[in-house]
Order: structure tokens, then sequence, then C-alpha cells
């Protein structure tokens, strides 16, 4: 008896010394891992963080929809979502807007990235990258929030990300990336980040400086005119400068640089996230956003160009688009903005749902269109080896950008843009001697140029345009639109975010 | 009553008198409905005289008078007399009595009489489950037992289910409770996963992962309800306990049983769409001059055949028994049903004079399924359903030139879908134990435990590179999973059982458990394949030119292929219960068990949840009134733990980069643990004159706080990454439930039982943390126009899954849909926003019932039985996301074909149907969910057929007979998987698959 009770008891005993440690069997744990492979791969995961600016739930749609050149009309039943595309063209978000919180999540996990590659020991030029992250994430973050979370390298991950102030903000970026900037790359590949695209965005960061440097006291942003500086605005021409002097050229054909084998065809493209047949964002979303339902591709039948942007072109303007050698033979689509009768490729007319000819029209109502109303726009072509993966890949700066913001830097000093605007608009074939002499000209070339591009939104806020009346929207709005609010997410998750004044 | 049965002694008495005059010898054969019964009594009624069956049922008395009366009794059977009226050969069949049997409930780790249970534990016995067709044994319990609410998540052959008992209690998933089958906790991963094919067809369920079971093979399912009884189980136990017991062999000659049944199923409820003309008259723009009925191309009268064979028998000193079961399911949609073939095993042996038992059981099971395009969440392209739904009933589905008519990729072509998409899975799983008993004393036995789950699942999807959609025309694709598991399970367990002293008796049992739970699998996507036929993409899954790789913002680990992360799992604890009986009257359990999960973070290793109930069997006091049978007070009290949460949480894990290294997948919170319920429960049982009324009365309150959740990482973090953490707010579930059993007539030929059950809930957020300013949005609508939106918040002060929508008022003379100013601003915005926000939306309903309720009857008359089952549910709402996305003057304007009651009904056609109330609508239901006739002939009757034959049994069975509900979509009792982030979401209907209504034909043969 006395024995069989030691026996069960030892059997419990054998058993009961079990280890309890987790063994994430096939996950990977600090401990396994060298400083080296986590900078290596959060320097990746900050570049294929930039995937998120090509997708049309993210901050794209935030630089894009409340300007004057796109909006997402609801049709019928079709695209109301919940009111997200109207609250946009609007100006009416709030702070659990579903795009403002995507956007929050994607461009400050793309700042975490660069964060923790900066706090596992990289090497020079790693550092150098991963500061180049650092800024552009920054940049975006404050452009669109005015504050902006933030961990300095090394801080624990424990703790709540500090705030830093829009002003704070900028000069953070500036000043870490002007540190490092001898130390970027300097090959010439366009999907890297290497001193080009460093020179690049701190042109961006000095054009828009006053912008953000033009903050009240309790985070308000204040309404256009900025006061430009400068020795700010020098510093946009020198950093233009290197990029124009770089080994790129303006693109003989416009579209070639959108287009499916851009990899190997653009010539102007500075820095770009690469997308192939493999990997890569989800690129057939900037077509299917706006297509309609029997083109081809099928599309959404989604956003729309308002007419201020189509009247910006004149009719000899290659940029507005036309033909397109690998598009319209395939499909019947021709580049740049669509309107009127839609055909296919062997003439035939598309058809709407219901059997009649799809006629895209200028007009639209932004809360209750039929399918056909408004103008489409095909920038990104599709890529019809695989139109689920196309292979185009998405620009986040090219040579064009640069010989505007030179201009556009020279006239705020005072100067005369006119040289670095006639070499584009020669290249792009209209007009070859530029007349234009105030900054809304210069804003309207933006536009011709870089419309759906995603920059849209921080242009007009520079020019003073972007709170005005546009088409489907009939009212001014106040200067508390000029940033977005805080996602109501981030708030309960930081205790040192407060929201911004006006939400 | 009382009066006739007085009669009946009486009338007794004289024959008895009587039959002193002549006396004779009988002999005969008692058996039960599964054969002959060893070790029934047999007395002459006021005699000494009496006799015991013996192992072939067969019995001899001599010295019986003629005119005497015979009472057969047997532990667990009806007992019953029989006038001997001059025969001297007297066969009978008892039945079986449930409440005449000193019902035992397996309570985990061992079983307690159900007089002497002090927690709330029901058990539902074979001859009380659902009839018909069962893919999993939560069916068989669905509206029988009081708290348990069983809700399918569609119509659809094999599909999953979620229980809930006495409500939810956690706000992540893992609300089902524990199922331990044969003493082996399950774990309901191990199962064909779901799948996400992106625009094709959306995301799809995956199957329940009770399907492996034949309901055939299951003894009884004991419930236990609160954390008294449920303790046991400790951080699991927090959402209740479901124990499945198999059937064994039995003591006797072997048995040998065969059962035949064929079902045929048809749709049940379906939309009234537009036909032809009708569609035509209401949208002449859109007639193309065809007449089709899509709904009806897609749907069938489906065809069910069961074959169910199992034989057993038994010694003094073993028992053994082995079923087959063959299902073959037909879905009513086309291309879906499922094959089911399963083997059960149970086998035991006794050794050293019975100082030692072994004991085997095994399941081994196969399940082929194939599903079509049903989808949670397909957006405006639509699945098969919703295609079928829209279908412009003037359209041809074909070409002139004999191919499908497929306009485009969002206007898809029903039977294109059919034709050119596949989706099978194929599960395999061995389940079972090996147990040895080792029996020191009379008192005290040690056991040991090893339990083992092996699965492995396969799930592929391929469409045709004909099929117009953006993703596969021209191209064609294909998705496979893999996934296998392998759980086990160690137990030893020290039991103690002794009357101690006269009065008072100790129950009490220790143990320690470790549990290992591990997986692993694949997922792979190709594209680009030269050939039509998807099946030759299935089997030759290579032959594609394009792996895909995963899309966007998965977590940046864009490997090719894909490795399913499961990560280990083990679960270490020790356990102890001790039930103190003192005069019968007075009965004390007392349970503990401590926890250790290595889910669990460095700083909490392991939990501690205690338990204690008491019982006053007040019957046994000898105060109460002699119509009082029974009454026993129960009270308990307990807490128990939930642990479902991902296994890294607690820990920093990193995954490959796509450009190589690694990156930072989350940040762990070191400090995570199991979420603790705290549970109350007072109770009554009662039986009134004789057992002829017996019930139960259940108050409870269930508060769970340490509530495990996630939120988003505070940014700058990994992207879409969530925290989690153990938050202040706390979820109450609160109620009553009320059994009832009534024996209205019991006589020789005829008996009649009818009762149910009742139960009453309620459910609160009190939120502190998490559920307090923002909420937590979950619930996302799909369809045209409705993505990001989402239904549902949880809130403080709401219950779970409240819903919070705009408020719809009707329209204008414009047709414009009006919405109510909730906030009373003065200007109307339905735009999601916080509560107390600018938007107009308002909690407005929530789809928890209050009230569940199950009823049933059952009749027996000489060799007639009849059964109906029936169960409703009460004050909730679903949330009809079908009719959203589909019925509206909109879409009936863009040609697509809408219900009836769209056509005039006021509506602007260029307004949006936003979510709002207008698709809110209440999910009350009654629903005979079965019921069955049969007819037994006992084998002699049947001549030479019969020589060998015990008894057969036919029956007719219908299911699902009618519903009567305001829902005016299929059926609402429905839950589409509407999650968000993770958070699950309850009571949304969204293209969920029609449910069925059922007749079947059962032959069920005894030799």
């Amino acid at each position: 008896m006395k024995k069989h009770l030691i026996l069960a008891f030892s059997a419990v005993i054998i058993f009961g010394c079990t280890d309890l440690d987790e063994d994430l069997d096939g996950l990977l744990e600090e401990s396994g891992l060298t400083d080296q492979e986590i900078v290596t791969g959060q320097i990746s995961s900050a570049y294929n963080q930039l995937r998120s600016f090509q997708h049309t739930d993210f901050q794209y749609v935030l630089q894009e929809h409340p300007t004057d050149e796109m909006a997402g009309p609801t049709r019928g039943s079709d695209w109301d979502d919940g009111g997200a595309w109207r609250a946009l063209h609007l100006h009416q978000w709030n702070s659990s807007h579903p795009r403002i919180n995507g956007a929050w999540d994607q461009i400050l996990g793309g700042l975490f990235a660069a964060i923790d590659a900066l706090s596992s020991n990289p090497g020079a030029e790693e550092e150098a990258v991963a500061t180049f992250y650092l800024s552009f994430y920054l940049y975006n973050a404050m452009d669109l929030w005015g504050q902006v979370p933030y961990r300095e390298p090394g801080s624990s991950y424990a703790d709540f990300p500090t705030v830093l102030s829009r002003v704070d903000a900028v000069d953070l970026a500036i000043s870490k990336l002007e540190a490092v900037y001898g130390n970027m790359p300097s090959t010439s590949a366009n999907n890297t980040a290497n001193k080009y695209a460093a020179a690049a965005l701190l042109a961006k960061l000095y054009l828009n400086k006053a912008v953000y440097k033009a903050t009240d006291e309790d985070g308000t942003p204040q309404a256009a005119p900025y006061t430009f500086d400068s020795g700010d605005m020098q510093k946009v021409i020198d950093y233009c400068d290197i990029v124009i002097s770089g080994p790129f050229s303006l693109q003989t054909n416009y579209f070639d640089m959108f287009a499916p084998n851009n990899t190997d065809i653009a010539t102007e493209n500075v820095f770009v996230s690469e997308n192939n047949n493999v990997t890569g964002g989800d690129m057939q979303r900037l077509s299917v956003m706006t297509l309609h339902y029997n083109h081809n591709p099928g599309g959404w039948n989604g956003f729309v160009a308002l007419t201020d942007l189509y009247d910006k072109f004149d009719g000899s303007d290659a940029r507005r688009g036309g033909d397109y050698n690998g598009l319209t033979d395939v499909s019947g689509l021709n580049t740049g903005i669509l309107l009127g009768q839609q055909f296919k490729q062997n003439g035939d007319m598309v058809l709407d749902r219901q059997g009649a000819p799809l006629v895209l029209t200028q007009e639209f109502q932004l809360a209750n269109s039929t399918e056909e109303k408004g103008m489409r726009i095909v920038k990104y072509m599709p890529d019809y080896s695989n139109l689920g993966r196309p292979a185009n890949d998405f620009i986040i700066y090219r040579l064009a950008d640069m010989y505007l913001m030179k201009a556009e830097a020279m006239a705020r000093m005072g100067g005369d843009p006119s040289t670095p605007l006639n070499t584009l608009r020669t290249a792009r074939g209209v007009q070859a001697v530029y007349t234009g002499t105030s900054l809304n000209d210069i804003l309207d070339e933006r536009a011709r140029e870089l419309y759906w591009e995603g920059y849209r939104r921080t242009d007009q806020i520079r020019f003073g345009t972007f709170l005005n009346p546009v088409q489907q929207k009939p009212d001014a709005s106040d200067r508390t639109k000029l940033i977005f609010p805080v996602p109501a997410t981030a708030l309960s998750t930081n205790p040192n975010l407060k929201q911004n004044p006006g939400y | 009553m009382k009066k006739k049965l007085l009669q009946k002694v009486i009338f007794g008495f004289f024959f008895l008198l009587a039959g002193v005059l002549h006396s004779q010898t009988i002999s005969g054969v008692v058996s039960d409905n599964s054969g002959p019964l060893p070790g029934v009594n047999v007395l002459v009624k006021g005699t000494t005289n009496g006799a015991q069956t013996n192992f072939d049922g067969e019995y001899t008395l001599e010295n019986v008078a003629s005119d005497a009366i015979l009472v057969f009794s047997y532990v667990g059977y009806k007992t019953q007399e029989v006038n001997v009226g001059g025969q001297n050969n007297i066969a009978i069949t008892l039945e079986e009595d449930a409440a005449l049997l000193d019902e035992v409930v397996i309570v985990g780790y061992g079983s307690v009489n159900k007089k002497d249970a002090t927690g709330a534990v029901d058990v539902v016995n074979a001859d009380e489950f659902n009839r018909g067709v069962t893919t999993s044994p939560e069916q068989l319990l669905q509206g029988r037992s009081a708290g348990v609410q069983v809700t399918t998540s569609s119509g659809e052959p094999g599909a999953g289910a979620s229980i809930r008992i006495r409500g939810s209690s956690s706000v992540r998933s893992g609300n089902d409770p524990l199922y331990v089958i044969d003493g082996v906790p399950f774990n309901n991963d191990t199962n064909s996963p779901g799948s996400d094919t992106g625009n094709i067809s959306g995301s799809t369920s995956a199957k329940n992962p009770l399907n492996f079971i034949n309901s055939n093979d299951i003894e009884s399912i004991s419930v236990l309800k609160d954390a008294s009884a449920t303790a046991i189980y400790g951080s699991r136990a927090a959402n209740g306990v479901i124990i499945i017991t198999t059937k064994s062999g039995k003591k006797g000659q072997g048995r040998l049983n065969y059962s035949f049944t064929t079902t045929a199923s048809a749709v049940a409820n379906s939309y009234d769409l537009l036909n032809a003309s009708e569609f035509a008259n209401a949208n002449p723009e859109a007639d193309e001059g065809s007449s089709v009925d899509a709904f009806d191309e897609i749907t069938r009268n489906a065809l069910t055949t069961e074959h169910n064979l199992s034989y057993s028998g038994g010694s003094d000193t073993g028992a053994y028994r082995l079923s087959v079961g063959l299902l073959n399911q037909e879905g009513v949609i086309r291309n879906t049903g499922l094959d089911k073939a399963t083997l059960n095993t149970n086998i035991s042996q006794n050794f050293f004079d019975g100082v030692l038992e072994l004991s085997s059981n095994l399941t081994v099971s196969q399940i082929e399924s194939e599903a079509t395009a049903l989808s949670e969440s397909i957006g405006a392209e639509g699945d098969l359903l919703t295609s079928a739904l829209k279908w412009n009933p003037t359209r041809s589905f074909y070409n002139e030139d004999g191919t499908y008519n497929q306009p485009s990729d969002n206007q898809r072509n029903p039977l294109a879908f059919l034709d050119y998409f596949n989706d099978n899975s194929e599960t395999t799983k061995l389940f079972g134990n090996v147990k040895a008993t080792l029996k020191f004393t009379d008192y005290l036995k040690y056991d040991f435990t090893y339990g083992f789950d092996r699965t492995n699942a396969y799930r592929g999807i391929a469409a045709s590179r004909l099929f117009n959609t953006n993703i596969t025309l021209d191209r064609g694709f294909a998705n496979v999973q893999n996934s296998k598991f392998l759980n086990q399970l160690f137990t030893n367990t020290i039991s103690f059982n002794k009357d101690v002293s006269e009065n008072f008796n100790i129950d009490a049992v220790i143990g320690h458990s470790y549990e290992q739970y591990t997986g692993s699998g694949e997922s792979i996507t190709l594209r680009d394949y030269d050939f039509d036929d998807q099946n030759f993409y299935l089997d030759n899954i290579f032959a594609a030119e394009t792996v895909e790789r995963n899309g966007y913002a998965s977590l940046a680990y864009n490997p090719i292929g894909r490795t399913v992360g499961f990560v280990p799992i083990s679960l270490q604890s020790y356990f102890a219960r001790g039930m103190f009986n003192y005069k019968s009257k007075y009965i004390l359990t007392a349970t503990i068990r401590a926890d250790g999960s290595s889910r669990f973070g460095s700083n909490n290793k392991y939990g501690y949840f205690p338990s204690f109930a008491f019982a006053w069997k007040i019957q046994e006091e000898g105060f109460l009134p002699e119509v009082i049978s029974e009454l026993k007070f129960r009270a308990g009290w307990g807490q128990t733990g939930n642990q479902q949460f991902n296994a890294e949480a607690s820990r920093d894990v990193f995954v490959p980069q796509d450009g190589g290294g690694v990156t930072r997948l989350n940040i762990g919170n070191p400090d995570l643990k199991w979420e603790t319920t705290t549970q109350l429960n007072f109770g009554l049982d009662f039986g009134i004159a004789n057992g002829k009324i017996t019930g139960s009365i259940d108050y409870y309150r269930k508060n769970t706080n340490d509530i495990l959740f996630r939120l988003p990482v505070s940014q700058p973090g990994p992207v879409g990454s969530f925290t989690w953490s153990n938050f202040d707010d706390e979820i109450i579930n609160s109620g009553v439930e009320i059994g009832l059993n009534i024996k209205a007539i019991s006589q020789e030929d005829f008996s009649l039982d009818v009762g149910g059950n009742i139960s009453f809930l309620t459910n609160e957020i009190e939120g502190k943390d998490a559920f307090l300013n923002f909420g937590t949005p979950t619930g996302s609508a799909s369809g045209q126009g409705l993505s990001g939106e989402n239904l549902q918040l949880l809130y403080d002060g709401q219950p779970l899954y409240a819903f919070y929508l705009p408020v719809f008022l009707g329209f204008d003379a414009n047709g414009t849909p009006q919405y109510a100013d909730t906030n009373g601003d003065g200007v109307v915005d339905t735009n999601f926003d916080q509560p107390g926000g600018q938007s107009d939306r308002a909690f407005v309903g929530d789809p928890n019932p209050n009230i569940n309720v199950g009823l049933y009857l059952r009749a027996d008359y000489k060799n007639w039985d009849f059964i109906a089952n029936g169960y409703g549910a009460y004050g909730h709402e679903i949330y009809n996301n079908t009719a959203n996305a589909l019925f509206s003057a909109s879409a009936l304007s863009r040609g697509e074909n809408v219900i009836s009651s769209v056509v005039n009904n006021g509506e602007d056609p260029g307004s949006s149907p936003i979510v709002s109330t207008r698709f809110l609508e209440s999910g009350d239901f009654f629903r005979l969910s079965n019921a069955s006739i049969g007819y037994t002939i006992s084998g002699e009757k049947l001549g030479k057929v019969g020589k060998y034959l015990s008894n057969a049994r036919l029956a007719i069975t219908g299911q699902n007979l009618f519903i009567i509900t305001p829902y005016s979509g299929f059926d609402p009792e429905v839950n589409t998987n509407k999650q968000v982030n993770g958070v699950p979401s309850f009571g949304i209907e969204y293209s969920g698959y029609p449910r069925a209504r059922s007749f079947s034909l059962g032959l069920n043969l005894n030799f």
C-alpha cells in the first residue's frame, strides 16, 4: 500500500518538473539575433513602408481628396463607405476617420523601423540611411498631424512615446539628416535611399519649414501667407541642384515614367518604392480606384478628377494624356484624364452596367452621382501581364519636382523662376517660354506636372489655397483643417498625446 | 390519478389472492432496446419469490400462480408489471428511465451523482439529444440545457458554431467553452483552416473543429456552468466546460447495431426576389429579355445518407465497443457538402482481480468537405450567393456561343462561379487516450491518462483562368494550405472515496497534468496556369508560373509561400478537489487549481483558481411535506480563467523582412496574465410527486476582470501590431435559469414527458480603461459602399457587441433617407465618431438574446415513439448586412435584382443605403428544430428474418420544421464572422448560407 503511494507520487513529481519557458519554435527572438540582422531588417522595413504611399487607404488619399484635383463621389449605394470620402473632400473628417487612422499607423510604423535600426548599433552608412527614413517619416507625420509621437533611438519601448511639436519636429528632421548627409550612399540606384533622395527630402523640408513653423502655442496651424526665410530657400535651391546635376534626365515621353516597365525606361525617377510582379505594394489600386467596372481591367468606379484640374491644361499639353502603346492597343484605355465615351481596343464602345454607352462627364455630385459621372485618370497604367501585382515602381521623388521646387524657392526669394520652369515645360513639349510670374502659376504648373501623385495637399497649403472652396466643396474651411486630428485610438494608447485644436 | 393508482393496487391484491389457487413455471427473456439485459430482478408481486436474469437475459421462476403479477425491475429502467394470465413464457423489453437512474454527472477528474451535485451542472443523455442529421456534437445540445446558447454561423454543412454558456465574458475571441472529450481537454485550434482569397471570394470560415466526432458515439454530454463546477479546469474554464463521454461496451452478450438514415433537404426560407417580368417592369432600361432564376440555379434538393455500425460486448473483467460511421451530406447550395468517416473504439480490461484497469479510447476520423465561394467579407464584387441574389433575372447566363456571360468583375456569373471555383478541404484526426487505473483499496486509486490529438488538415482553393475576376481572368489562381497539429496530455490523479464514519463521506482527488500543443503548417498561393481546369491546378500546383507573395500590409513578412505560425504552448497544472458529505444532507465541495502556462508573461507564470460550493438536501431533514420528493439548495463561488490570446504576446518576436534581416513584430508584455472570472451561483433542485415533476432554478452573477485585450501599439511601433494587456474594465453577466421536466403520463402503454428550460441573461461592460472614452469598434460591414463601416462598439455601460448606428427615420418626399439628430446639435452627421462626438449614432440594440427557451415533448405509445424539440431566443437584434449590401433602390437602378419590397419603397435610387437601423432587425425566433416519430418492432414478430434480430426501429424525422420570426433574412440564427482586428463580432448576417429544412427516414436494427 505504502509502496503504491510512493510510486504514484513519484509519477506526479516526475511529470511535475516541467519547464514552462515558452519555446517559440519557428519564431525569432532577440536572443538569437545579431544587431546586424535587426539593422538590415529594419532598414528594409523602413523602405518597404514606402509601399503605403501608393495604397488608397492611407496617406495618399489624405494628400489628394481634400484638394482641388480629386474627389470620391458616392454613387447610389457605391462608395458611401461611411461618408469617409465625402468627409475628406469637404474637410469634415473626425478623429475616428479610418483613412486617418490607417495613415497614422503606416507612417509612424515606418518611423519606428528607423528608430529600431538606429537603436541597434548601425554602421556609419546604415546610420545615415536609417536617419534618412527617420527624417522622411517625421516629415510626413508632421505634415499631416503637426505633432509627432517620437522615441529617441535607444529609449525603452516600455515607456510611452514622447511628443514632438511641429516646430520641433521640423528642426529635428533637418538637423538629424544633415548631420549624417555625408555618409549617405552615393549610388544612383533609385530603389535605395541615397544622397539624391536625401537631398530631395531636405529640399522638401526647407521648402515647407515656414508652414510648420507657423504654429500657435496650442498647436493650431496658422493659415497662409507664410514667411519664407531666404536662407531656407537657398537651401532648397542647393539641394535641388544636387539632384538636378545628378544622373537623371527629364523624361522624353511623360507617361513612360509611370509604365509597368518604368524600372527600365524611366530616366527621371530619383527615388521609388520598387514593385515587381512578385512583391511590392498594392500598385493596382492606383488604376482600379478610378476605372469604371467595365473598363479593362474592371475597376471600382471610384475617384474622379476635378474640373479645376482639367481646366489647367491647354489642349496641346501631352501631360493631359492620350494613346499609349501597351495600354490603348490592349484595352482601349488612354493615359491621363479620361473624359467622354469610353472605347475598347477594338473600337467598340464600353457600356455601363445597364448596357448604355459609358460616357464619362466632367460634372459629378459628391453625395449622389450615377456611375458615369466624373473624369478618371490613368497615370500608373495597368500591368496587363499581372493585374493584381503590377511592376510599375511608385515614385517618391522625381526630377521634375526638383525643377519646380527650385523655381518656387527662387520666386519666393524674389528671383526669376523662368529658367527651371522653362526647362521643364520645354521637355514636356508645351509653350516653350513660360510667361507666368505669380506664385500661383507655379502651383498650377505643379498640378499639371504632379497631379494625382500624392503631393497636392502639401502644395496647396504652402500656396494658401487649401482651405478655399473647390468643385463640390462649397464652403471655405477653417485653419484647424490644415492638419488632421490625432486618431482616437492613438490618444487612448499614449497619454502624452493631446488632440489637435478644433477636433 | 392517485385514485387510479389505488385501483391498480387493489386489483393487484385481488389477483394475488386468486393466484394462490394455481401454480406454474414461467421463463422468458428480458431485453432493452439494444438487446438482452442481464441482472434484471424479476419478482412475483407480493412474494419473496424472485430471480435475476442471466447473461443472456433469461430467467426462470417456479411456483408462480397463473394470475400472479411479475415485477421486472432494473436500475436505470422503468419498472414494469406483467399479468401472468396463464402464460408460461413472458418476454419483455424494459425501457430506460433517465429520471429514475441515479444520474451520474461527469465533473472532471471524477463523477458525482446528480442528486449530490453542488454546482450548476446539467447532463443531456443520448435519448434526449436532438434528432436528425448532426455533423457536430453541440447540435445535439441545442435548446436542451438552460443557459447554453448554440449559434451555428450558417446553414452550411459542417459550419462552425459559437457556444455560449451563460453569455459572453470575453471581448476577444475565446468565448467558447472548454471541451473535454473522454477526459482529454480539446484544443479548438486543431482544424482545417479558414482562408482568404482576397477579391475572389474574400475570407471564408474555418470548419467546426468538433465535426470529427460521430454523434452516434456519444453517450452523454455534461455541461458544467458555474465556477464551483468548472474551477477544476482553472485557467481555461471561464466560459464553462462541456464534457463529452463516448459510448462504451456493457457487460453481457455481444450487441450489434446497424442504422441507416437517408435525408432530403431543401432551402427552408429564401428571399422574395423579383422574377424576370417583375424586374423588367421595375427597371425597364435593364431588361435584357431573358428569364432566369439565379438563386434557384445555385441551390438544389440535397441528399444525405448516413450509415452506422457498432458492436460491443463485455465480460466481468472487460468490455469493448467499436463503431464505424459514414456520413455523406450534400449542402443545399450546389458544390457544397461533406463526407465523413469515423471509427471509434473503446476497450477496457481489468487485471489482477480488478486492481489494475487499462482502457483505451480512439477515434479516427476523416472529413472531406467541398465548399464554394461563400464569403464572410466579400465586397462589391460578390461571392457566389450575393452574385446570384443580385443577378439581373432578365440576363442570360450564356453568350450566344455557349460560353458564360461574364460582363465584368463586378457582375459575376453565378454559374461560372460554380464551374470555375473549387474549395476542398480534408481533415484527418486521431484523437484518443490510454488510461491506467490502479485500485490500491476500494477507496483509494491512482489514475494515469495519456491523451493525444493528431490532426492533419488540408485546404485547396482554385479558380480557373476562364473566371472573369481581376485576379483570375487569363491567369488562374490556386491557394493550398496544409497544417498539422499534435496535442498531448499527461494526467496523474489520486482519488479517495470513503465513508470515514457512519455519517461522513469524503470523496477527494488530487492531481497533476501537463499539456502541450504544437503545430505547424504552410500556405502558398500560385498564379498563371496554362490550362483552364482549376482541378488541374490543385493537383499540380507548381505548374504555375508565378508564386504569389503576401500582399501589402502583411506585417512585412513576404517569403515565398508562408509558414503558418503556431507557437507551441505548454500548460502545467496542479489541482485538488474534496467533496465532504455529512449525513447525505450537507455537502461541501472545495477545489483549487494552479495553472502555469507558457503563454503568460515571465512575471506571471502561475494562476490560482479556487472554488467552494455547498449543498443542503432539505428533503433529508424530514420536515418537508411528502409531495416534495426532492429539494436541494446549492450555493457556489469560484474563480476561473481564460487564456485565449496570442502565445507570443508576452514576448518580443521578430520575423524575416522582405529585403533581408528581421523586423520586430510586436512589443511584448511580460506582465501579461490570464483573465479572471468570478462567479457566484445560487440554485434550487426540486422534485415533486415522486419525481413526476423535477426541475431546477439557478441564479448567477459572473464578473470578469483583468480583461485580456489588445489595443493598437502606441505609435511609433511595429506597423499594424497590437499590444496585449490586462485591462481594468469588467464584464458582468448575470441571469436566471429554470429547467422543468414533467412526466405528464406514465402508463404501461402510454407515456408522455414534456419539459423545457428558459434562461434570462443580461450582459454589460463596465468600462474603466479600454472601453471608456473611445470604445472599441467591431462588426465590419461588407458590400458595395460599406467598406470600413463598423456596426458595433464595445463601450462602457453597454452589452457586448452593442450596435452603434445612425437611427433611420424613413424617406422624405424626395426619397432621401432621413436619420435622427441623436446628439441634438441640429446637424445630422452619420459618419462614425466616438459616443459624445459630433456624429449622430446611437446604441440601438444588441445581438445577445435576453431570453432563451428550449422545449421538448416525448411520448411513447405501445411500439410508437414520438419526440419533438424546439427552441427560441428573444430580445436581441440581428444586422442584415446582406440586405444592406444588396437590396436598395440604388441597386435596382444599376440593374441588380432586389427583393420585391424595394420596388416603390419611396427611396431615391441616387441615395445611399448607409449602415443604419434600417437594416437592424429583431432576431426573435422560435424554431421547431426537430420532430421524430418511430415504430419499434421486436425481432420475434418478423418471423425467420427476425431470428437474430432483437428489434428494429423505423423513424421519420423532420428538422427545422418551422420557424416563427420577424427576421427577413434566410434565418435569424446566424453569425457571420465580421471581426475587426481580432475583436470578434456577434449577430451580423452577411452572405450567410441558407438553412435547410430536412426530412429523414431512418432504420435502426439491433441484433
